[in-house]
């Protein structure tokens, strides 16, 4: 059959003759679509938050910002540890995408007219590198310097933080701020930044008690939200020791942040959030400038410690370790320079709560307590130094070799005469005098709000020797030598400041405190002697701070009660003197109280001991604060 | 080109073409048209500017003999009054020579003053530029400071054979450090949005938060010499007011700048010493 | 003379304008003003001449402008271009004849053109009320200026041409 298809002219309107195959294709095709619209429906319907929180992800960045650390005031509102303004020069290193892949493409070239295989990997890495450099080499022709960059911190920075600026020179000189401020253009990638680093206006005043920080990304998250997002941390500082340590949580400032939409790549372009950090709370303390910078400058080169408290409140008005260093050279980091010179000069320690010394004659003062408390004295028992003692089959001797001869309670502390105590030791036994300091807790931690105060301070007795020397047993001599603060014995500065202090106010125990106006109400126990034979202790100080061992420390017009000390240790090998003196002031109504002890070498001074070396410090202090 | 495109689509695929062709062109033939049109422009503007010499000249000429002898008489006491000015600036400078040598202090360089006519100002939202009349030609180059009898003017942007672009110190590209006068600490000094019909301002921040400003007792914005581009103490504006920035640790304040800036008709352009080359003159 | 030298004539007219308004705002300065008159310079090409002279005008006077701007180079010329495009678009859309028609396009084209210079030049620190309170004061008193002035230069143009024997009316009534 022959058909004839119709001709049909383009100006026809007939139906078009639709071949029946395509309705199939047709329907196949409506059915992959309406696949696709009810996957995408489902998707969006069922899964979209999972999806959501999926691209937020994905999308977002945050930044967060620590806000400035607090400021430490003394007690009369003078600043000791401030904030000052650190300037630096960086790179964004997200914002030079353009430059990295450009160098990349230059490298490749170059190679390749070399007829070498440029490894992709490798030549990423050179590219950021040069482009990085090439900002560097503009700043160190701008600033005469001539710095290199490091490869290895600008991958790491790239694949860690690439949203945080990549720092070119950290803590530029005024100079060299005011500089690049006039000449780099404002739409230069390089950019100028103002962070902030700890200042110390007192430089070596109160090192080891204001302490110092260092950089660090520990810092609480904030109120930024996103808390599901990738987040970066913008370096803050963290209180590494000091009052910067122990409160470091209430120094330190509220943390801001930025959250920032960021393409596939990582590559920011529009910030979605930001919340302005916040500064920390300020602090005072109760230490008084004048008094510790007085303090320090008493001690001059010499190593030791010196402790000031107030005695009604228990407040340190100064606490001296030496030798020290400036807390300036320690921000906005410590270099290895500055570390190794602080080690080498054995600075790092703070000799007034870490440091662990015999106490020497001042412990006198705990035997004479015990010895009173327990009648083995009394105001009328006289014991004849001839200038030593015998106790088991050796020979005690007492610093005046020609002895004191008869010497009474008062005359006794006055003169610091080993006899009298060894005798008093000895009748009272070991256990008497070691329960006698725990009573004024000699044995424990004061709880300074220092962090790192020695817990090894040693109240030794029988069961501590035993344990210590596998067994071996506690002698009469051992009692003879603790009785003078000599032996075993280990106490801080601090803890000898506090006894004074308790002394003073006719308590066991002043805790003392780095803040002023502490609101924690201390209790204190009372002596537990009785007023007429507390009045003999006290009479003793008074007469030693007069016209005996202690009268360097007070002067005409302002007399202070006082006990030295003088203890011999070896340290490092080397026979090493360690002069004492505790005492406070005024001797009627007692305000302050202070510990000096001073870390010698007895062939390098003459006239060496609590009374020459110590007691004079303690003097220059004394006139500071009770202002003669 | 197709026929039977319109009017309208032919002149949009021309345009298309030309923008490819741009899109294409080198950098250096796009840097060399900038050049030569800046250059080819630059004796129109210098012309004009010789115009309005002129058109000054010929006002003068109308004045009467009375004006004119009174005006000279007033310049002959000015200038009386500034050659004793100039004998003290001379024993202060040899004084401060003397100091610096005392304290070893570094020195900074001095400055060749070339004063160039303004010819062209445009002062927009988005930028503020003046054209002088000086350019390669009398040693100036890119960067150089430029100041008026009030104080900071702005930095030399570009340098063509006759003429400079200058910068003014109220763009919002300007940036400069400054200090405070009685306070040496550097501070950061930006030009600001200036609205109009009104003068200029600017912006200064990482102003240390001992400095106080207030209306009643204002305090002038000066250059610092720490930039290397100023010389120290010229007056960039006064500042009455300061607020603490967000993070405690600076204060910024909005810089009231000098409204002649906005009409200036001379200025100066200070080239270091050392640098000057030899302009051929 | 041929059709180069009217648009030669009209060029030289219009660099003439160029240099008029950079001293108009040599005076503008003084009060903080300035004075954008793009669309002027673009008009009488865009409304009035041919496409290939209105195009190279249109480019020359974009490099003019922007070898002196501190812009990214080549903002002007494409700025100057869209202009034209936008002129030549609008030609069949208005009655060439009629002054307001002219202006309001001319006004509409300046405007045009400055929203996109703000957005071109935008950063950042542009964020606040001030910059937007220059930007806008400066748009309205150029948008203003540029319509009351567009009829007067077209005319004077238009003239000029016509007293040396073209006549612009007679050969938009042809088309």
């Amino acid at each position: 059959m022959n058909v004839q298809p119709p001709i049909r002219k383009s100006h026809d309107r007939l139906e078009p003759q639709v071949n029946s195959r395509l309705y199939l294709i047709y329907l196949v095709i409506g059915v992959c679509m309406l696949m696709l619209i009810g996957g995408l429906g489902y998707r969006q319907l069922f899964q979209r938050e999972a999806h959501e929180s999926a691209a937020e992800r994905q999308n977002y960045r945050r930044i967060l910002m620590p806000g400035p650390r607090g400021i430490i005031y003394d007690r009369d509102n003078t600043v000791l540890v401030g904030n000052r303004p650190l300037f630096s020069a960086v790179v964004y290193l997200n914002e030079l995408r353009a430059e990295f892949r450009e160098e990349y493409y230059n490298i490749v070239r170059q190679k390749r007219e070399l007829g070498l295989k440029p490894d992709r990997f490798n030549t990423n890495i050179t590219a950021r590198k040069n482009v990085v450099q090439r900002y560097m080499n503009r700043l160190n022709q701008l600033l005469e310097r001539k710095e290199e960059v490091d490869s290895k911190q600008i991958e790491r920075h790239f694949s860690q933080s690439l949203l945080l600026p990549f720092p070119l020179i950290k803590d530029l000189p005024e100079k060299e701020y005011a500089r690049l401020i006039a000449q780099v253009p404002l739409d230069s990638p390089i950019q100028i930044l103002s962070g902030i680093a700890r200042w110390y206006p007192f430089g070596e005043a109160a090192a080891h008690t204001l302490g110092f920080v260092s950089d660090s990304t520990e810092f609480p998250e904030g109120t930024v939200p996103g808390d599901q997002l990738l987040t970066f941390r913008n370096a803050g500082q963290i209180g590494r020791s000091g009052l910067e340590k122990h409160f470091n949580e209430r120094l330190q400032g509220e943390t801001g942040g930025e959250i920032w939409s960021v393409d596939p790549s990582g590559f920011q372009y529009e910030r979605v959030v930001h919340e302005t950090p916040g500064k920390g709370q300020n602090l005072q303390v109760s230490l008084d400038i004048d008094i510790q910078v007085t303090a320090e400058k008493a001690m001059g080169e010499k190593i030791g410690a010196v402790v000031a408290i107030e005695i009604e409140t228990g407040e340190v008005l100064a606490l001296v370790s030496k030798p020290s260093y400036d807390l300036n050279t320690l921000s906005p980091f410590i270099s290895y320079k500055v570390d190794e010179e602080i080690r080498e000069k054995g600075a790092w320690l703070n000799r007034a709560t870490q440091g662990l010394y015999p106490p020497g004659s001042i412990f006198k003062l705990v035997t004479a307590i015990a010895a009173l408390r327990a009648g083995v004295i009394s105001a009328h028992t006289e014991i004849d130094c001839p200038g030593y003692k015998i106790v088991g089959k050796r020979a005690f001797h007492c610093h005046r070799l020609s002895g004191h001869g008869p010497e009474d309670l008062i005359g006794a502390i006055r003169d610091s005469c080993n006899v009298f105590f060894y005798t008093c030791g000895t009748e009272l036994g070991v256990w008497g005098i070691a329960n006698e300091a725990r009573r004024f807790h000699l044995d424990q931690p004061t709880g300074i709000e220092l962090p790192g105060e020695t817990t090894r301070m040693l109240v030794p007795d029988p069961e501590w020797k035993a344990s210590r020397f596998y067994g071996e047993g506690w002698f009469g001599g051992d009692t003879a030598n603790m009785s003078i603060g000599q032996g075993f014995l280990l106490l801080t500065p601090i803890q000898m400041a506090t006894f004074a202090a308790s002394i003073a106010s006719g308590t066991t125990f002043v805790k003392p405190t780095l803040l002023h106006d502490n609101p924690e109400i201390q209790k204190r126990d009372p002596l537990g002697l009785a007023p007429e034979k507390f009045a003999l202790i006290k009479e003793g100080m008074r007469l030693a701070g007069e016209r005996g061992t202690a009268r360097l420390a007070g002067k005409p017009g302002m007399p202070v009660s006082g006990k030295t000390g003088t203890a011999q240790v070896r340290k490092d090998g080397k026979p090493t003197t360690l002069a004492w003196f505790v005492g406070f002031a005024p001797v009627q109504n007692p305000r302050i109280a202070i510990a000096v002890m001073i870390e010698g070498v007895p062939e390098q001074e003459t006239n060496y001991g609590g009374g020459s070396t110590a007691a004079p410090i303690a003097k220059i202090v004394f006139e500071e604060y009770l202002g003669m | 080109m197709p026929r039977n495109l319109t009017h309208q689509a032919k002149s949009l695929l021309l345009v298309v073409l030309l923008l490819l062709l741009w899109w294409f062109t080198p950098s250096f033939v796009k840097r060399g048209t900038e050049v030569i049109f800046s250059e080819f422009q630059a004796p129109a503007w210098t012309g004009m500017s010789y115009l309005k010499d002129l058109r000054s000249y010929w006002t003068n000429w109308g004045s009467s003999k009375e004006d004119l002898i009174s005006a000279g008489m007033n310049l002959s006491r000015l200038n009386a009054a500034y050659v004793v000015r100039n004998q003290q600036v001379d024993s202060m400078e040899r004084e401060l020579r003397r100091l610096e040598g005392y304290f070893n202090l570094p020195s900074y360089p001095e400055y060749q003053y070339e004063v160039a006519r303004v010819i062209k100002r445009d002062l927009t939202a988005w930028w503020q530029v003046l054209v002088i009349r000086k350019g390669i030609n009398y040693g100036i180059e890119p960067g150089q400071a430029v100041i008026f009898s009030g104080g900071v003017v702005g930095r030399v942007q570009s340098v063509g054979a006759y003429t400079s672009t200058v910068e003014l110190i109220s763009s919002p590209h300007f940036r400069a450090a400054g200090h405070f006068e009685s306070d040496d600490r550097p501070v950061e000094f930006r030009g600001g949005i200036n609205p109009g019909l009104r003068a200029p301002t600017g912006t200064v921040s990482t102003v240390p938060v001992d400095l106080v400003a207030s209306r009643k007792d204002p305090v002038r914005l000066t250059s610092s010499k720490l930039g290397g581009i100023f010389p120290d103490g010229l007056t960039i504006g006064w500042v009455y007011n300061l607020e603490p920035s967000s993070d405690g640790l600076f204060q910024t304040g909005k810089v009231m700048l000098d409204p002649r800036l906005q009409s200036l008709r001379e200025i100066a352009v200070l080239i270091p010493i050392e640098t000057r080359g030899d302009p051929g003159r | 003379m041929s059709d180069n030298g009217r648009i030669s004539l009209i060029f030289i007219c219009n660099l003439l304008l160029y240099f008029l308004v950079g001293e108009l705002n040599f005076m503008l300065g003084s009060l903080s003003l300035h004075f954008h008159a793009d669309a002027l310079l673009i008009l009488f090409f865009g409304l009035y001449l041919g496409r290939l002279g209105g195009l190279v005008s249109a480019t020359i006077l974009g490099f003019f402008a922007d070898s002196v701007s501190p812009v990214p180079y080549g903002t002007y010329v494409i700025g100057y271009l869209s202009m034209w495009l936008f002129l030549i678009w609008g030609q069949k859309r208005i009655r060439r004849q009629n002054h307001t028609h002219v202006r309001f396009l001319a006004a509409l084209t300046q405007f045009f053109w400055m929203v996109m210079l703000s957005i071109v030049i935008f950063s950042q620190d542009s964020m606040n009320t001030v910059y937007w309170n220059r930007i806008l004061m400066e748009i309205l008193f150029s948008t203003v200026l540029v319509y009351v002035f567009a009829w007067s230069w077209c005319r004077f143009q238009k003239n000029l041409l016509y007293s040396l024997g073209w006549n612009i009316e007679a050969e938009m009534s042809q088309i």
